[in-house]
């Protein structure tokens, strides 16, 4: 009975269903050329929107992981970069020793920084030198840019250097242009003074600064510092002068002692 | 008149969306959720015979588009089973989940019993293998998918009107 009820395309879901059944009939047995060409229409219609946003979003995604591999390439060739400029440092350190030992006339022994370079707050610095190596109280020690301090103290290899930012260490120095004299130590401030210049000497700014071996502690000729300032007090007898030394204490390693010095 | 339409065209858009930019990941080669095949069991399940053919016929002729040498007979096979699948709703006792997903399963794994045996030439042992391995698969992914819509449409039917969202009755029972 139910079989003679069923009305395929006249009403209700049986109609629905035969018409359905009907339109795709049709178009599997329409040609080869007919069905490519509806569905040509329908994905470039339907389709096409989404696969442009998938190939854009795949293409997204290669682009981020493209990114991420150089972002981590660019990493690593700037670590590389740093470790080559650390050697260049080191190496143009090295033989800026190399050069300072061969120049010297003078006995040096070559010494390590071991402790806390000194600053404007501190002022001693603790070297090591190598085992075996005789040490003096009061040997100047040096540095390839300039002058260090003197040791004031030694341990087996271990020593204490008194540094120009002692106010215990004073050293006689003068004007390498105008040969004005003077002594050089740390008073105050970010800059050591040049003490003790008459108010008539030629001092000016950009001078260099050197010892002028009176008094036998330093040698001669070694490079302190660049008058940084000159001011003139009238009622003072002297100038005032401030000089910035050569050797920059907060980054120091490398140093040599000086042994053929003293009275 | 217009509301029903939307809902046709959302659904379209789903089942095109899906394919357009999801199948690739979440159903390869057929193995995973198979969405066109849901929309039609669950158009059938929710809708009756008449919403699940059509939503059989027109899924169908859309997912038969990216395979035009096969143009008409997903359509067929696809509104057959939309109304297969209503009718079961309407005769059969569906109250129990168990029952929905089995009838989810079988509708998955019928499809493709007879959807593929065309599509892959009448070469039985491609045929044997893609009924093996996808269609195993995608059956269960499918269904346990399904049965997961089916609860939440459940549960918003239930809870529409005091949310004020519709009118609240659950659709496999209407």
């Amino acid at each position: 009975m139910s079989l003679l009820r069923f009305r395929p395309f006249t009403a209700g879901p049986s109609a629905v269903y035969g018409w359905t059944l009907v339109v795709a009939f049709l178009l599997l047995v329409s040609g080869t050329t007919m069905r490519r060409s509806v569905a040509s229409l329908v994905v470039e219609a339907a389709y096409g929107p989404f696969y442009s946003l998938h190939s854009r979003i795949k293409k997204l995604v290669s682009v981020y992981h493209e990114n991420q591999q150089l972002l981590a390439r660019v990493i690593e060739l700037s670590a590389r970069n740093a470790r080559l400029a650390e050697t260049g440092r080191q190496n143009a350190r090295l033989r800026g020793m190399l050069e300072f030992k061969t120049k010297s006339e003078l006995t040096v022994i070559p010494a390590e920084v071991v402790g806390s370079p000194t600053g404007p707050l501190g002022g001693t610095v603790w070297i090591s030198v190598q085992p075996g190596k005789l040490l003096h109280t009061g040997s100047p020690v040096v540095a390839p840019e300039g002058l260090v301090g003197n040791v004031s103290g030694y341990a087996g290899s271990l020593a204490v250097v008194r540094s120009l930012w002692d106010r215990e260490c004073r050293v006689a120095a003068l004007d390498r242009r105008s040969r004005a004299a003077g002594i050089i130590e740390w008073v105050a401030g970010p800059h050591l003074a040049f003490m003790y210049v008459p108010v008539d000497a030629d001092v000016a700014v950009g001078d260099t600064i050197i010892s002028s071996g009176w008094g036998e502690r330093f040698p001669e000729g070694l490079r302190i510092g660049e008058v940084h300032t000159v001011a003139f007090d009238s009622t003072s007898f002297f100038l005032d002068v401030e000089v910035k030394p050569f050797v920059r204490f907060e980054t120091l390693e490398d140093v040599f002692v000086i042994q053929n010095v003293g009275p | 008149m217009i509301g029903r339409l939307l809902r046709w065209i959302l659904i379209i858009f789903t089942v095109v969306a899906y394919q357009g930019l999801l199948a690739e990941y979440l159903a390869p080669r057929g193995t995973g959720l198979r969405w066109d095949i849901l929309v039609v069991l669950l158009a059938g399940m929710i809708g009756g015979t008449a919403r699940g053919a059509l939503a059989g016929g027109i899924v169908g002729f859309f997912s038969d588009c990216l395979v035009p040498e096969y143009l008409g007979w997903g359509m067929m096979v696809k509104a057959t089973l939309g109304a297969l699948i209503g009718v079961s709703r309407e005769h059969l006792f569906t109250e129990r989940l168990v029952a929905r997903w089995a009838i989810l399963a079988l509708g998955v794994a019928a499809h493709d019993l007879v959807y593929l045996l065309p599509v892959s030439g009448f070469d039985l042992a491609r045929y044997g293998y893609t009924l093996g391995v996808s269609t195993t698969i995608s059956t269960v992914v499918t269904s346990t998918a399904g049965m997961g819509f089916l609860i939440l449409w459940q549960l918003v039917s239930r809870t529409a009107p005091s949310l004020g969202l519709g009118r609240g009755r659950d659709g496999l029972h209407a």
